[in-house]
């Protein structure tokens, strides 16, 4: 995953269900599931049940999202350069690819099983992350259930996390980095529970606007004007999803995206504005 | 009656064969495509339905009494009305996110404003709020100081760039 995690008051060791879904949806290992799905285009799959229910966790996302996010752009982040693990360096660019027959993927649930149309390939990292922090959240809420307590945790993947607190304590503050100072804070949130994920196409970066976020439109990286967007929802996987394609979409039509979603954001520009939905205004202060 | 017994049949042996033409499908790929071990079974079901779930879904089911699954859970329940093994504890009726005037809307997450008298100092105009990066950290209101001891986790992380 590439990612620390951090997590802090979950009474359950989570170690081994990060592992677990790392090592069935990263695509930087060829033998994953889902580097084998991957070469199976055209070929139904039968795949072990988390790939399937990331696959279609997936699909709805980009449904959710009318395409702007989109698992099929995989083709196209390796011709952007990124092919391999982000540490190990962009490798030579290809043609720019055009994303978007994410609805022509068929799922059979009954065998779980999954076809790729022929040449398409999924990248499931980023959402990958946020269904991993969800089922963390999931577990460590059921845990404490089973002790007779109510849940209290922080669960944090690479800055997309999950927020539970007990009745009686303070919420915790999240504080959003600013994209262009990483070691500054540009604004807090207090959070009682709930998600909160950030994504922007300065993080993962190898030169002049080329970065890990692609336009499925367009095969190329995102250039929206949008250069970082953190949005709060009940999910990190939603979250997630969310914040790039408010990056794909640009500001006026993720701002409309996040309210017919019911969720709260947050959108820095490259000019170095900084646009949030109505409803977080109350709710910001300054990061100290 | 007997007609549509016989097209639920009909419809019944035609998801059969479908299946089966699946999978025959599916074994004949499998040759030149062997797929992924399947790391079937009850457990691996289970382990793939808490990918991406909902965890305050889980949390407000079982507010509402409804018992967990799995082995070893067939007794429990969060809230028993007989009282024995009441797991109900005081302070649970603030559970629901009733402090502050805050409320989840059915989105599953609860913000809580700032700790400040004064409000907050920024105006929305329609469709949303702007300022400067640059200018965020001054003009945002600061919370102010003081959270009760003791905390079970700590009371502040960082999103960041990803």
């Amino acid at each position: 995953m590439n990612t620390l995690v951090e997590i802090t008051g979950a009474e359950v060791d989570l170690e081994p269900w990060f592992r677990r879904v790392e090592s069935v949806l990263t695509r930087f290992d060829p033998t994953s599931p889902l580097s084998q799905l991957n070469r199976a285009g055209g070929s139904w799959v039968l795949v072990p049940p988390l790939l399937y229910r990331a696959v279609a966790a997936a699909l709805e996302a980009a449904r959710e999202t009318g395409g702007a996010y989109d698992p099929t752009v995989l083709e196209a982040l390796e011709a952007a350069g990124y092919s391999r693990s982000f540490e190990l360096g962009p490798q030579a660019q290809g043609l720019a690819r055009p994303a978007g027959r994410w609805f022509a993927i068929t799922l059979e649930p009954r065998l779980g099983a999954i076809q790729l149309p022929p040449g398409v390939r999924l990248d499931l990292g980023g959402i990958g992350k946020g269904l991993a922090v969800d089922g963390a959240a999931w577990r460590a809420t059921r845990e404490a259930a089973r002790q007779g307590r109510r849940p209290s945790y922080v669960i944090n993947a690479g800055g997309d996390l999950a927020v539970q607190t007990a009745a009686g304590e303070p919420p915790v503050q999240v504080d959003i980095d600013d994209p262009f100072h990483p070691d500054r804070g540009l604004a807090s949130l207090r959070l009682r529970r709930g998600a909160v994920a950030t994504s922007s196409t300065l993080g993962r970066r190898w030169g002049e606007g080329l970065h890990h976020i692609i336009d499925p439109r367009t095969g190329r990286p995102a250039d929206s004007g949008i250069i970082a967007a953190t949005v709060v929802a009940g999910r990190v996987s939603q979250a997630e999803t969310l914040a790039k394609a408010c990056i794909v979409m640009g500001d006026e039509r993720g701002m409309r995206l996040l309210k017919s979603k019911g969720c709260q954001g947050l959108l820095v520009t490259g000019d170095g504005s900084v646009l949030f939905t109505p409803g977080l205004e109350d709710y910001l202060h300054a990061a100290v | 009656m007997a007609k549509s017994t016989n097209a639920a049949m009909a419809k019944l042996a035609l998801g059969i064969a479908g299946v089966a033409a699946l999978a025959g499908v599916t074994g004949r790929l499998a040759a030149a495509n062997p797929p992924p071990p399947v790391t079937g079974g009850a457990d691996a079901q289970q382990e793939a339905q808490t990918l991406g779930q909902d965890a305050a879904a889980l949390q407000r089911s079982l507010d509402q009494g409804q018992r967990l699954g799995g082995a070893g859970d067939d007794h429990f329940f969060f809230r028993d009305d007989e009282g024995e093994g009441d797991h109900e504890r005081e302070g649970d009726h603030e559970w629901e996110g009733d402090e502050e005037g805050e409320d989840d809307d059915g989105q599953g997450f609860v913000l809580v404003p700032p700790q400040s008298p004064n409000g907050s100092p920024l105006s929305a105009p329609q469709g949303g709020s702007q300022l400067q990066a640059s200018q965020a950290a001054s003009q945002l209101q600061s919370p102010q100081s003081g959270t009760p001891s003791q905390p079970v986790v700590p009371r502040r992380t960082r999103t960041r760039r990803s």
